[in-house]
């Protein structure tokens, strides 16, 4: 009896709450977050702060429309057969706070080991008609679901197009859209973190950790792009933490300035040898500066019969391996970039960059993030002061989206890494 | 004189796939198993996935009809008619995933007219000038949307592949000397309206994907002179002929260049070559031995066919070609009496490679194994070797 006046109550602040803002076009009552049961199919509107939205089959954002996700908005994709992806084929804009993030993940109880490489949910599948893609302040976890031939990625010809590929945590294509991802945590991702095929690209303040089972680049950068990756910390990824290619014949050619990331034990985790850290190939335009490269199983490592384009840089990075092997796979060969201005050494253990709080020794294919770990720099580290700021981001002026917000590539800093000192 | 036909054509096709992954990706040989069926795997999709598009059904039907005059008058015999085709060729997906074209069909109706003028001065000797209109329809598969991953490429149909329209112009001299003699020559003209080449494509969102398919890329023309001569000296004969084609093909190709700004971007260009699977070059000689009072039949026969394309690129001037070859077998056969025939034949004497290469190459594959072509990068060359049959035939 008791809950039944309960749930009529909250029935009735919600309509009082929305007759007011009708009448006044000024909400002043904050609305009780409430849960959505049940949401599936096309979405568009705003999705009010601090609800909780369980999603039980697919989502689409149709063309021509937009979804706002406010801040502190939990989206809960809950159907664990259905594996629901989200398929945006007008915009999107994930507009969460430090200190309400947007959620995109899953319900508690599966956040188990078993699960620990996701696939419970698709991902953010963004159509080349998507002009505007926003993530900011969202955490993004349990991804990655393979398709099938009832994902509606399939069906519209998104991403492979084709069954059985787990799918990214976000799929952009529009190679005269925007996308900016920023201050956003990717984890227990199943495969590819952001696999991006187009538009003038911010990916900045970023976390990606457990990422990739067997395969997988946390950031995946293809022709048609345009991209500032600046001051991401990844952790483990299977692969490569950034592949950077021109491959697919788009216009732009793909250009990409990376600079101030951190990235950690990446690699390992591939059966088969490929990358680890950041890989460049097929004539990708690639400017790579004040990289913190711990512990990772390659440096930046190109294909020479497929290399990148001649006006790309590498300087001022930081290469750190605790193992001979972590060593030797930075050593500059015609398979391993070599850079100028780079802190490197041929001595295992040398320039250690004195995390804050990381054992150094941790093993190489660990993919679980210890979320006490702090990978800023003591004062005495090596990377301090060794980076650089003479070069030209792409977007220090900004791109600015229709909501009426900019995002500006976060400026370079001298203290290699994306953290600085504590 | 007026005839007809009608045919009906189906195919049901089932095509079912799983993913499956190891277990445990770390797994090593001699370690964790040493056999095989010791992996354990994980599948990704255990509902599978018969939705792909090779789970059709696919129908063609035909209905054609001709109608046609002769005149007996000689020296001059004219011949002509008109043959009316009706195509109806139908494909359903069984499980439609969302593609464009989940079901699709072509339906046409085509006039091809026809007109032969045949003059003999005398026995031994025929002009001959032709005109007539043919129809090249696609095939049962190639309309379907199909996908396959290849070992190269992925294959893909093409629903809104079109039928190839020729229009004929033959001209000819023909010359008897004696039963089993001739000599011939001709001329030939073809139009082909949209002709049906094989090329590598890319995909239309992920250029990245490269893809193999069949598809109408403008017009042709086939212009040639062909010769052909049987001659015996007693048990002995020669036959031999030749085709000359000039075959010439406008399309667009993709062409990589650096703009002003200095970056990399793909234009579209025109290139003309030669018809996909047009050898310019094509002779044929044998010797041939037939002693009928004997019973022996005998024949040694080469022919060459000179370079072609073999699948066109998507890219300007790289061209897949095969390499000209020359075929040479045998056979001989010796009629035993009371029906028994002995006969043996052997096929690809030269053991003739097919080699396909690019007619280019780059530094870049100077360490690649077996790249033993000046010029040229090797793409692939396949021995099929010398085969050999020997037999007895009875005839009833």
């Amino acid at each position: 009896m008791k809950q039944v006046f309960i749930i009529a109550a909250l029935s009735a602040a919600v309509l009082v709450g929305c007759s007011k803002s009708d009448d006044t076009n000024n909400p002043i009552v904050t609305p009780t977050p409430v849960v959505k049961e049940a949401v599936s199919g096309d979405v568009s509107g705003t999705w009010t702060k601090g609800n909780t939205y369980k999603i039980t089959g697919h989502l689409q954002v149709p063309a021509s429309t937009s979804l706002v996700i406010e801040e502190g908005v939990n989206v809960v994709f809950s159907d664990s057969t259905v594996k629901p992806e989200l398929i945006v084929k007008g915009n999107l804009y994930i507009m969460g706070t430090s200190a309400n993030p947007v959620k995109l993940t899953v319900p508690d109880a599966w956040k188990t080991t078993a699960n620990q490489w996701g696939s419970l949910w698709g991902g953010i599948i963004a159509a080349p008609s998507c002009a505007e893609l926003l993530i900011d302040n969202a955490i993004i976890e349990y991804g990655g679901a393979v398709t099938t031939e009832s994902s509606p990625s399939v069906k519209a010809g998104l991403y492979k197009a084709a069954a059985g590929n787990h799918v990214p945590a976000v799929n952009y294509s529009n190679v005269n859209g925007k996308l900016v991802i920023v201050n956003s945590r990717l984890n227990n991702q199943n495969e590819d973190g952001f696999y991006i095929e187009g538009g003038k690209v911010i990916i900045a303040n970023n976390k990606i950790y457990t990422q990739g089972v067997s395969g997988g680049d946390a950031i995946n950068i293809k022709s048609g792009v345009q991209a500032d990756v600046a001051f991401n910390m990844v952790y483990s990824p299977n692969t490569n933490a950034l592949k950077l290619s021109n491959s697919g014949d788009r216009v732009p050619q793909a250009y990409v300035v990376a600079y101030n990331n951190t990235i950690v034990n990446a690699g390992w985790r591939r059966p088969t040898i490929k990358g680890g850290s950041i890989w460049v190939e097929l004539r990708v335009r690639a400017e790579l500066y004040n990289n913190l490269l711990a512990n990772d199983r390659f440096g930046v490592k190109r294909d020479p019969k497929n290399a990148e384009d001649d006006r790309s840089k590498v300087s001022n990075n930081l290469y750190y391996g605790a193992t001979q092997d972590g060593v030797t796979g930075f050593q500059p060969s015609t398979e391993i970039l070599t850079g100028t201005n780079d802190v490197i050494s041929k001595t295992v253990g040398d320039n250690d960059p004195k995390f804050v709080n990381y054992p150094l020794t941790t093993d190489s294919k660990n993919a679980i993030f210890n979320t006490a770990w702090d990978f800023r720099l003591q004062a005495s580290s090596p990377a301090i002061g060794k980076g650089t700021t003479s070069f030209t981001r792409l977007y220090a002026d900004g791109i600015s989206f229709a909501n009426g917000t900019l995002y500006k590539s976060p400026a370079p800093s001298t203290t290699i890494g994306a953290f600085g000192t504590n | 004189m007026a005839g007809g036909l009608y045919r009906d054509k189906q195919r049901t096709n089932f095509y079912n796939n799983y993913t499956l992954r190891p277990s445990n990706p770390f797994a090593q040989y001699g370690i964790d198993f040493t056999d095989y069926n010791q992996i354990a795997w994980t599948i990704q999709n255990p509902l599978g996935s018969v939705a792909s598009a090779l789970n059709y059904d696919a129908t063609e039907k035909t209905a054609s009809g001709y109608l046609q005059f002769r005149t007996v008058d000689q020296p001059l015999e004219v011949t002509g008619g008109v043959r009316i085709e009706h195509t109806d060729q139908r494909y359903a997906m069984k499980f439609p995933i969302g593609e464009d074209n989940p079901t699709g069909s072509q339906i046409y109706t085509d006039v091809l007219p026809s007109l032969h003028f045949r003059y003999r001065p005398n026995e031994q000797t025929n002009w001959r000038l032709s005109y007539f209109r043919s129809l090249n329809r696609p095939g049962f598969f190639e309309i379907v949307p199909y996908r396959i991953v290849n070992e190269e490429y992925q294959e893909r149909g093409n629903p809104s592949l079109k039928r190839a329209i020729a229009d004929n112009v033959d001209l000819r001299y023909e010359f008897f000397p004696r039963p089993m003699e001739q000599f011939m020559v001709g001329l030939f003209y073809k139009h082909i309206q949209d002709p049906i080449e094989y090329t590598l494509q890319k995909d239309a969102i992920r250029g990245q994907d490269l893809y193999y398919g069949p598809g109408n890329f403008g017009n042709a023309t086939n212009l040639g002179l062909e010769v052909d001569a049987i001659k015996y000296f007693r048990q002995w004969g020669v036959k031999g002929n030749y085709t000359y084609t000039n075959s010439s093909i406008t399309t667009p190709k993709s062409k990589r260049i650096r703009n002003a700004q200095g970056d990399l971007e793909t234009i579209t260009v025109n290139q003309t070559r030669a018809l996909y699977g047009q050898s310019a070059h094509v002779a044929n000689l044998s010797l041939l031995y037939k002693d009928t009072e004997h019973g022996w039949d005998g024949q040694l026969a080469a022919s060459y066919t000179g370079g072609r394309i073999n699948t066109v690129s998507q890219f300007v001037d790289n061209d897949l070609y095969q390499k000209g070859f020359i075929q040479m077998d045998a056979s001989a056969e010796k009629r035993l009496g009371h029906g028994f025939l002995l006969f043996a034949k052997a096929n690809n004497l030269l053991n003739t490679p097919t080699e396909i290469f690019i007619n280019n190459a780059s530094s870049k594959n100077s360490d690649v194994p077996n790249q033993d072509l000046s010029g040229k990068t090797l793409i692939r060359r396949d021995f099929y070797q010398r085969s050999y049959v020997l037999g007895i035939r009875y005839k009833l």
